[in-house]
């Protein structure tokens, strides 16, 4: 079964009701399929199955359209930040050998200053288009124009989506996700949070993250309307409470530094938010203490902790009670329906509560791996006999421990992977950036608990002897190569590094002295 | 110019890539690359911090964040100390 097929089921039942709503534009169920099956009608002409198509747009109907079309023209399409530096942008467009690339005004301003476009291309789709040699450029409405309605079933081992993270190399690399991946996780949140008509769900994450998976094809397979937040209000606290009143938003799955940031830094007071009945969160650890006051000021909402690696989708769940804002943590929680969690020491499967082992996920939500990194897939991986069952999947890097009820809790990471405000970093990707400039002899990049941010960035360079280099010249540095969330916060300059007995940069030490 | 408007500006290029460009008063702060949700987090924290004082959150909008002047305005709204 494919991912987009549920919407296509919903526009067949509930034609009139609304698919979207955004900045004053609502599209019904029946226009948005009509939209859908004409694009993909084009793009099912012009490239073959399996093709990928990069989408470098900023969250919008069209965005969200323009990955069901490929999705229905049996087309991987590759969400693309916006923001990135072009640089990044490029790469990944590269990477993925896109045929294709849909853009908004935006981001075609950003790719028009190119002066050649990524050889794997042939097709460009954006608002004004411009002739290159080699590339069919038009708009999203002749594409439309052009096509006759069609569908392209494609197995459901084929790829949806590929999604970018940070790598530890110096490059991002493309977790691969197929339509049986998303529809595991899908199939059970749709059931799970019984989402239907009547529901809006807002899409508050950017769509080159893995939570609006959830928001837009779980929402489009009930019935509900899919209400995406615009970048700009994501920026403000107060502007998100207001979108959030004013669109009557009866879901929302984000970060809990959104979340945070919503509790501390708008006038949200307790009962603001009636139609708000259920807050979902995911990514990275939410304090107790900010918990507390959101749960104050949504009295009727249920809130859920969700878990799980971009690899695998969500695999466990938990439901925050009153009672469990006094713990240090929040548990992680139980399995969700179609994922088989283990946790290993060495080779061993330990299954005693209390006992601590790294959380391997085995089920039909694992990823086939890293596009174009074979190693890196096969490092990922376990193989383990278990009561005489063989378990195969993704090994997380996280450790845990089940307690007596069979509730998993998140103990911490095994390697230099950290999560600052809601986005997963590689400090080794931030090192390497370091070090790629011409004056850096050595980098650590250390991440400091912060509890707003989860962790804050502090990098430490040693220049090569005699070579002037100052702060701002590397951070800038830094700016022009990595997303936003990757700068360091804080950059200092040291003579040496501090160095453990086996020659090791000693980040404990330098953990100790802040930049 | 006033200390306020120094800060801001002042602020700004500290938290902008040199790619965003020259910045006065009334340059559009959204039409600059680099200006995103992280930076208007950074240019509010900073200016917090060095003012010693808190915006009023609900100011914290999209178009108090349009121009460095319209950020200065909010910040003299929310009580900071306007000096020639």
């Amino acid at each position: 079964m494919q991912i987009q097929e549920g919407f296509f089921r919903s526009a067949a039942r509930t034609p009139d009701a609304l698919a979207f709503s955004f900045e004053g534009r609502q599209v019904t169920y029946a226009q948005a399929a009509e939209r859908v099956e004409r694009l993909a009608g084009s793009l099912a002409d012009q490239l073959p199955s399996g093709a990928r198509v990069a989408i470098n747009a900023s969250k919008s109907i069209d965005a969200i359209i323009a990955m069901l079309a490929c999705l229905r023209a049996g087309l991987t399409y590759v969400p693309i930040d916006p923001a990135a530096p072009i640089r990044r942008r490029r790469f990944i467009v590269d990477d993925c050998g896109a045929r294709a690339l849909i853009l908004d005004a935006r981001t075609q301003r950003d790719w028009d200053a190119e002066e050649d476009l990524p050889a794997s291309l042939e097709l460009v789709i954006c608002p004004e288009p411009r002739q290159r040699p080699g590339i069919t450029a038009l708009t999203a409405d002749a594409l439309a124009a052009a096509g006759r309605p069609v569908r392209r079933i494609v197995g459901d081992q084929n790829l949806a989506y590929i999604l970018y993270t940070s790598g530890s190399t110096g490059e991002p690399k493309g977790v691969m996700i197929t339509h049986r991946n998303a529809a595991a996780f899908v199939d059970w949140a749709a059931a799970a949070f019984g989402l239907g008509p009547g529901d809006r769900v807002a899409v508050h994450a950017p769509l080159h993250f893995d939570l609006p998976v959830l928001d837009v094809y779980a929402s489009l397979a009930t019935g509900a309307t899919v209400c995406p937040v615009g970048e700009r209000t994501v920026l403000f606290p107060e502007a998100l409470l207001r979108f959030l009143r004013d669109e009557r938003i009866t879901v929302i799955y984000a970060v809990p530094s959104a979340l945070t940031a919503l509790v501390n830094r708008s006038t949200l007071t307790a009962g603001g938010l009636p139609d708000l009945r259920l807050v979902l969160y995911a990514g990275e650890e939410f304090h107790p203490q900010p918990l507390a006051r959101l749960m104050e000021r949504l009295p009727d909402a249920a809130v859920y902790n969700l878990y799980g690696p971009i690899e695998t989708n969500v695999v466990t769940c938990y439901p925050v009670e009153a009672a469990d804002l006094q713990r240090p943590r929040i548990p992680v929680g139980r399995p969700v329906a179609s994922a088989r969690i283990l946790l290993l020491d060495g080779d061993r499967v330990v299954d005693r509560p209390g006992e601590e082992g790294e959380i391997c996920v085995h089920g039909p939500s694992v990823s086939p791996g890293y596009l174009n990194r074979p190693d890196r897939t096969a490092a990922s991986r376990f193989r383990v006999e278990h009561d005489g069952t063989i378990y195969e999947g993704y090994r997380t890097g996280d450790y845990g421990r089940w307690d007596e009820q069979g509730v998993l809790h998140f103990l911490g990471r095994r390697d230099a992977l950290v999560k600052t405000r809601g986005f997963r970093v590689e400090l080794g990707e931030i090192e390497a950036t370091l070090l790629n400039h011409p004056a850096v002899a050595e980098a650590a990049v250390i991440a400091t608990p912060h509890p707003e941010y989860t962790n804050l960035l502090s990098a430490f360079v040693v220049p090569h002897a005699g070579v002037p280099v100052d702060e701002s010249t590397l951070l800038d540095w830094c700016r022009e190569t990595l997303p936003a969330y990757m700068v360091p916060a804080e950059l200092s300059i040291r003579e040496e590094m501090p160095h453990t007995s086996t020659g090791k940069i000693a980040r404990r030490e330098l953990a100790a002295q802040p930049a | 110019m006033t200390e306020l408007m120094l800060a801001v500006l002042e602020t700004l290029r500290a938290v902008l890539p040199p790619s965003a460009g020259p910045l006065d008063e009334d340059t559009q702060l959204y039409d600059r690359p680099g200006f995103d949700s992280l930076a208007v987090a950074g240019v509010l924290e900073r200016l917090e911090d060095r003012l010693g004082m808190e915006m009023d959150p609900g100011l914290i909008l999209p178009e108090t964040f349009e121009t460095p002047r319209t950020i200065a305005e909010a910040l003299e709204r929310s009580g900071a100390l306007v000096r020639e």
